[in-house]
């Protein structure tokens, strides 16, 4: 319980992180009073616009910023839950190759997995589709798609959303985009096999689902576009009058350092992946040299294009994409800690310019992914320097987090465990992150499970943990009632030790050098024998991790939204 | 739930001076600022790349037409800008005639693109046109949306004009900026190819 004095005394006026969600861990009698308390800082708005202009169609086509949140938050831990199972499939791969996948194997054509023993092309388009599934259509539209849409009017004191029908729009493309990924499945040759990343030549040699990749890549630009260009003018103009930048929660300052990112960065991999479609559909040559070989036969086109020109865009998204990821995730953080500890934020302006500076100099570090391409020394001191810079902002917010828990009382809720999961596998992603920062340790750690192991660290213990706390922390606000407390630890706790039992073995693994890629994981390597029995352990905590979900999505299911209930903690201003 | 309109939609916010259309407008800008920008550096990395670079190949004289045309298109757009607030018939006159200009733009477009692909000048036979068909491409689906938009101000926009002027102008501003960006686009296309 929290204590309400304290609470009161150390708010100032204006609104303050976790200002709704304090109320979930107050006394009843107390809830009053701190509600009370919100309608006096806060005072009421002379405008109220939830549904602005409905769309033909009703509740379908609502506009409704909340509604769309839910839609954006169900339909991305669907695709979480897709990603997720075709990471199973690899994982079973892995730790046993060519023994059939049991179960389900027999329902696989045998183009994809003669006798239930996936091929090495499948495996690869597992691989190429689970990095695109979980990153484009998981974990970045649930943190700024779900939670940003949701919380982001509530916390700056505003009734909608700036543009309600871009809200829609966001939603119903990124929708179409997801479902375009899914078809790749069921065309001819499968979906995309080239990696998340599309690397040319090889993507432009791919099947048909490569094709159906670069659209989908086109929708979620799209997507992202509109999505960013709202988030953005809902914070700068609705925000309350009188609140402040200053005043605004760090959860909001996420989301809009979120929202810039995906803006700036996001269009660039549009022209890229024009580029790459008219590569394949058109035969030039952007993305392909002269002379290549493929099958014994030339490769069409002119050549004359540098598959480097393809790393390069890419990767100019691609590494804000990780601030994409983790951002909204720290905002979440930030807004249990606060509520939890009933706290300021330690370093609440330190915190928020070390996040402008992180988002300003994800831009500048894209190159460190290329370490190995061949660029000069001087291109190489420029990146190698960039990424190390980058790493202070971390630390900053990283400490500063750590010492807002300092002499607080920490109620354990299943959200708070979440949130302090999270402390130290951010920790662990970003530490294990200096050495391929570096060109001399990149060079040996370049393509091995050692890189695998660091960003998985950053985004499934790291983003994700915090993501399924925000779920914990502000399930009271979309249901009206709490999620159930001794399930949620069953989830925290199996989530937890699952990943590590998946992600840690695998930095073993890439410092003895095993590429990230081997369909046999390695099985016909010498240098790979040291560690492959790890495979099977990891399996079976991916199984771990599988289990663990069981009692979350039942618990979201027994506590779902219904009809009758008033949502608690909701504070009506009305003026 | 009220009907109430959202604020700051059409008048400005006194701290930030702005309003919600004209900011998110901006922010689009930016957005395809960025997506040209990826474009460009592909012309640049391409053209430092190649040892052939033959932009004598490319048709010059249809091209040169099109700046002329988009120079005059745009002049007749801000002109009908700075009448939509005095005259609605004067307005609609250039407003008609900004439109032409640009359907126009897009016809020598066609015309010149007819020519070099019948000459044999594909995208897949060199980079360059291939990057010239890219650029010039996504520049004419993005003219041919704001063509889009410009015609519906102009069906609707008399309707409009009557109701809520100040609404009338914002989307007439909102319909200018755009058009001017992808003129600025459209020069930088001339230097990256002919200069």
């Amino acid at each position: 319980m929290v204590d309400i004095d304290a609470l009161l005394l150390n708010r100032s006026a204006g609104i303050t992180s976790g200002q709704l969600l304090v109320a979930t861990r107050l006394r009843p009698r107390d809830k009053l009073r701190w509600l009370s308390h919100l309608r006096e800082v806060a005072p009421p708005r002379n405008i109220r616009v939830p549904e602005a202009r409905p769309l033909p169609g009703s509740r379908f086509f609502t506009t409704d910023h909340q509604a769309i949140a839910l839609r954006f938050g169900l339909t991305s831990l669907a695709f979480l839950l897709v990603g997720f199972l075709l990471m199973l499939l690899m994982r079973w791969q892995l730790a046993w190759p060519g023994r059939p996948i049991p179960l389900i194997g027999g329902l696989f054509p045998d183009s994809l997995a003669p006798g239930g023993i996936l091929l090495p092309e499948f495996y690869n388009a597992l691989g190429a589709m689970h990095g695109s599934i979980m990153i484009f259509l998981g974990v970045v539209p649930l943190g700024a798609g779900a939670f940003g849409n949701f919380l982001v009017p509530r916390l700056i004191g505003a009734d909608t959303m700036a543009f309600p029908r871009l809200t829609a729009w966001s939603y119903w493309i990124f929708l179409a985009a997801g479902f375009g990924f899914l078809v790749g499945f069921v065309v001819p040759g499968g979906p995309a096999n080239s990696g998340w990343t599309s690397y040319p030549p090889l993507a432009t040699l791919g099947t048909l689902g490569q094709d159906i990749w670069l659209i989908g890549i086109l929708l979620l630009g799209l997507s992202s576009m509109l999505g960013a260009v709202n988030m953005i003018v809902t914070v700068v103009q609705l925000r309350r009058p009188g609140l402040g930048w200053m005043d605004l929660p760090f959860f909001v300052w996420a989301q809009l350092i979120t929202a810039l990112l995906l803006l700036l960065a996001f269009p660039p991999l549009q022209s890229a992946a024009v580029m790459q479609l008219m590569d394949r559909l058109a035969d030039t040559s952007f993305f392909s040299p002269a002379g290549l070989i493929v099958a014994a036969q030339p490769l069409g086109g002119a050549g004359g294009g540098s598959p480097l020109l393809w790393q390069h865009l890419f990767w100019f998204l691609a590494h804000p994409e990780v601030y994409v990821l983790l951002l909204p995730a720290l905002g979440i953080v930030s807004e249990i800690l606060a509520a939890g500890t009933g706290r300021r934020l330690y370093g609440y302006r330190s915190i928020v310019g070390s996040t402008l500076f992180l988002g300003v100099m994800s831009l500048v570090v894209w190159a460190h992914h290329m370490f190995l391409t061949g660029m000069g020394p001087v291109m190489s001191a420029f990146f190698q320097a960039t990424t190390l810079i980058i790493s202070i902002p971390s630390v900053v917010i990283l400490t500063c987090f750590f010492l807002t828990l300092k002499g607080g009382r920490l109620p354990m809720t299943t959200s708070m465990l979440f949130a302090l999961g999270f402390l130290p596998m951010f920790g662990i992603g970003g530490l294990t992150g200096l050495p391929l920062g570096l060109a001399v340790g990149d060079i040996h750690l370049h393509d091995t499970y050692y890189v695998i192991g660091h960003f998985h660290y950053i985004v499934a213990p790291g983003v994700l943990i915090a993501l399924f706390g925000g779920i914990y922390h502000w399930w009271p606000l979309v249901a009206g009632r709490p999620l159930n407390d001794r399930l949620g630890r069953i989830h925290f706790w199996g989530t937890l030790i699952g990943m590590n039992g998946i992600f840690l073995p695998m930095f073993a693994m890439g410092l003895a050098g095993v590429s990230r890629r081997l369909w046999d994981a390695g099985a016909g390597y010498e240098h790979a024998q040291s560690t492959i029995h790890f495979n099977s352990f990891m399996t079976y905590s991916a199984w771990l991790v599988a289990i663990a979900q069981v009692p979350f999505v039942w618990n979201l299911v027994m506590n779902r939204p219904r009809r009758s209930t008033a949502t608690p903690w909701r504070v009506e201003r009305t003026s | 739930m009220t009907n109430q309109p959202i604020p700051y939609a059409n008048e400005p916010r006194p701290d930030t001076g702005l309003r919600n259309n004209r900011l998110g407008l901006w922010l689009v800008l930016a957005s395809e600022i960025m997506l040209f920008a990826g474009l460009f550096s592909a012309l640049a990395f391409l053209r430092i790349g190649s040892t052939d670079w033959p932009t004598s190949a490319l048709e010059h004289g249809l091209p040169l037409i099109n700046s002329f045309v988009v120079a005059a298109s745009v002049l007749v757009i801000l002109f009908a800008g700075r009448a939509v607030t005095r005259h609605e018939g004067e307005f609609r006159l250039l407003w008609s005639l900004g439109l032409g200009l640009g359907l126009l733009v897009l016809f020598i477009r066609s015309a010149e693109w007819s020519i070099l692909l019948g000459i044999g000048r594909l995208p897949s036979t060199h980079n360059l046109f291939g990057i010239y068909f890219v650029l010039t491409g996504v520049h004419a689906v993005l003219l041919a949306g704001n063509l889009a938009v410009n015609g519906w101000i102009l069906v609707t926009g008399a309707s409009l004009a009557r109701q809520d002027p100040a609404r009338h102008r914002e989307r007439v501003y909102g319909a200018i900026v755009p058009w001017l960006a992808l003129v600025v686009v459209w020069f930088a296309i001339m230097i990256g190819f002919f200069v």
